[in-house]
């Protein structure tokens, strides 16, 4: 199955058992959303679909306020990049009238993330990390190793305010949701669910802690390193990504590398890494350089995290 | 014959609130700060006076303690939520701007609530459950993009919602004709909103104008701007001097002051009694506010 089938059959799943809207710009027909993602939803269910003018902090706040009279809503944001037009809303609103006020809300922002495409700087940033820290909210990030459409229903439930991360580069990837003949995919925890992409029942020498988009890069960076290097690896892939305190429990090599698209700095990895040093672990980081996203392909591969990142770290890293 | 003495009885509750809260800062029963309302206290009164509270919502602003007593006239929880006290319509959680009872909430954030307003009233839409949302907004907020992108998604959507802007011309202390192209009546005309002016200086013609406005919403479900023209008798919140106004604007305001006029419809002996039997509701519920304990984070 499709990463972009799967999604959508969640949000079909959640018109049909439930109150749903979903507010956003195109996402009618004939556009279906700028990365299709609702294609021919809408003419299915006319009066579940709210299209909207580019108008993200209103619309953001009238989703919210349905959310209050009881509707499921999902509002889709058409670029990550934008999820700082909906900041005031999801952090002085959604998330303080659930943890102040005690509201349940089943109340889900999605939204495209993630570069490599060439979109250049303001179309290709992950600022999920953004949104992490913030009490009364939560941020789900869905990667190829999950049924996403089942992981937005899951979310949906919670009645938790959620930004919802969807990596562009996963759309159109095939789900690897059983094994195949190289990973032994595991599902470590119920709920929102932490994978585990191991190679054998050995302890690994490295753990790479990762989610999104960075799933494929770890994977292939992981295959590469055995092969090259006899190193074995395993790819521990949180869903929950504003949890971090629970994540260490499942590492089980002695060397972590936590692997993140947005900003290294100040980022995700931080919190990862502190959690993993304190109980012991070596720990490094790997993500983005602290600049803005260039659209050239060269330079845009110069920002990014790659594969050969994390065979350096791998080898030299840890010396 | 309109019901003048109850009408004075809600604005005095909430008048004397608002002067028992500044005390209490000077106190210190109170941390934080504080918007008071003194001088605009009829207007919420007048609109929750039309509000269905079985299927109506009501969204609110910074300077809400009016807003919430209209709606809920519990002074002694008001009290408690004011000091952090765990009677407190949000268990003391909240303080002085963000507040939820019943169908009425609000929060701190100037003009955010207009947005989450459109969306109750979407919901309600939706649901046909023939309710409206009255959202209030400031003369300051009106400005917010917040604000401009509700009123357009209302009209575009056709959402039964009623703004009331309270209009005291000032954004703290920035005068609000100055700092705003056009005026506002044209800018609301301008996106088909059905828009009605009034003044606290007329209180009989606000009255016949909040019904005629909710009228309007409940029958035609489209949204409806009413803009209160009024005068905050006070400071903007509790370290403001009002050094923006002149001695000749704070003396004219105080003269046209709302509770003056209604005092003018009212028996001397209806006044009295209102006013001894509100005084002693006052501070029967700041007394026993003081005494009710707090919370820590235990309450979840």
């Amino acid at each position: 199955m499709r990463f972009i089938d799967s999604l959508r059959g969640g949000i079909e799943k959640l018109i049909s058992d439930k109150n749903a809207f979903i507010i956003g710009e195109d996402i009618q027909e004939p556009y279906g959303g700028a990365f299709k993602v609702t294609k021919g939803l809408s003419a299915k269910y006319p009066d579940n679909f709210i299209a909207t003018p580019m108008t993200e902090q209103a619309f953001t706040g009238m989703g919210i306020g349905m959310a209050l009279e009881g509707a499921w809503v999902t509002v889709e944001i058409m670029f990550g990049d934008f999820i700082t037009l909906t900041a005031d809303q999801m952090i002085n609103h959604a998330a303080k009238f659930h943890d102040m006020y005690g509201e349940e809300m089943h109340f889900v922002v999605r939204t495209p993330v993630g570069a490599y495409r060439g979109y250049g700087a303001t179309h290709s940033q992950s600022l999920e990390s953004i949104f992490m820290g913030i009490p009364g909210m939560q941020v789900v990030a869905t990667s190829i190793l999950y049924e996403p459409g089942k992981l937005l229903t899951y979310a949906m439930g919670t009645g938790v305010p959620t930004l919802f991360v969807e990596n562009k580069t996963d759309y159109g990837k095939q789900l690897l949701i059983d094994n195949d003949d190289f990973w032994n995919r595991v599902q470590l925890s119920e709920g929102f669910p932490i994978i585990r992409l191991g190679m054998s029942d050995r302890k690994p020498d490295f753990s790479i802690v990762t989610y999104g988009g960075m799933v494929s890069i770890a994977m292939e960076a992981a295959k590469q390193l055995l092969y090259e290097e006899e190193i074995e690896t395993e790819i521990i892939i949180p869903s929950l990504v504003s949890d971090t305190m629970h994540i260490n429990d499942y590492i089980s090599a002695d060397k972590v590398i936590v692997l993140e698209e947005g900003v290294s700095e100040f980022g995700w990895g931080a919190e990862i890494g502190y959690n993993a040093l304190s109980s012991g672990r070596g720990c490094k980081r790997i993500g983005a350089r602290k600049s803005y996203i260039p659209a050239g392909k060269v330079a845009e591969a110069m920002v990014l995290p790659c594969v050969e990142d994390i065979a350096e770290c791998m080898i030299e890293g840890f010396r | 014959m309109k019901d003048y003495a109850g009408i004075y009885r809600e604005c005095y509750r909430i008048r004397c609130f608002e002067k028992k809260v500044e005390q209490g800062f000077s106190k210190g029963l109170m941390r934080g700060t504080t918007h008071g309302c003194i001088g605009q206290e009829v207007i919420p009164v007048i609109a929750m006076r039309e509000i269905n509270r079985e299927i109506d919502r009501a969204v609110g602003t910074h300077r809400c303690h009016g807003q919430v007593l209209a709606y809920e006239p519990d002074t002694y929880r008001l009290a408690c939520e004011m000091m952090g006290k765990r009677d407190g319509f949000v268990k003391g959680m909240g303080g002085s701007q963000h507040i939820k009872t019943g169908g009425y909430l609000t929060n701190g954030v100037t003009g955010g609530m207009a947005v989450i307003g459109c969306g109750m009233a979407m919901a309600m839409q939706k649901k046909k459950s023939g309710g409206l949302v009255l959202a209030f907004i400031g003369d300051g907020g009106f400005n917010e993009g917040y604000v401009q992108e509700s009123l357009n998604l209302a009209s575009v959507y056709s959402v039964p919602i009623i703004y009331i802007c309270e209009n005291n011309r000032y954004a703290m202390s920035t005068p609000t004709t100055q700092y705003s192209a056009g005026d506002f009546e044209r800018r609301v005309r301008a996106l088909d909103i059905h828009y009605i002016q009034s003044t606290t200086r007329n209180v009989d013609e606000m009255i016949d104008a909040f019904k005629s406005g909710f009228r309007f919403v409940r029958e035609q479900s489209r949204p409806c701007f009413i803009e209160v023209m009024t005068a905050r008798l006070c400071g903007h919140s509790k370290s403001d001097e009002m050094k923006y106004m002149s001695e000749a604007e704070i003396r004219d305001n105080q003269t046209k002051d709302p509770l003056k006029w209604l005092e003018g419809l009212i028996s001397d002996t209806d006044r009295d009694d209102i006013r001894t039997e509100i005084e002693k509701e006052i501070d029967d519920a700041f007394r026993r506010a003081e005494e009710c304990d707090e919370y820590g984070l235990e309450r979840k």
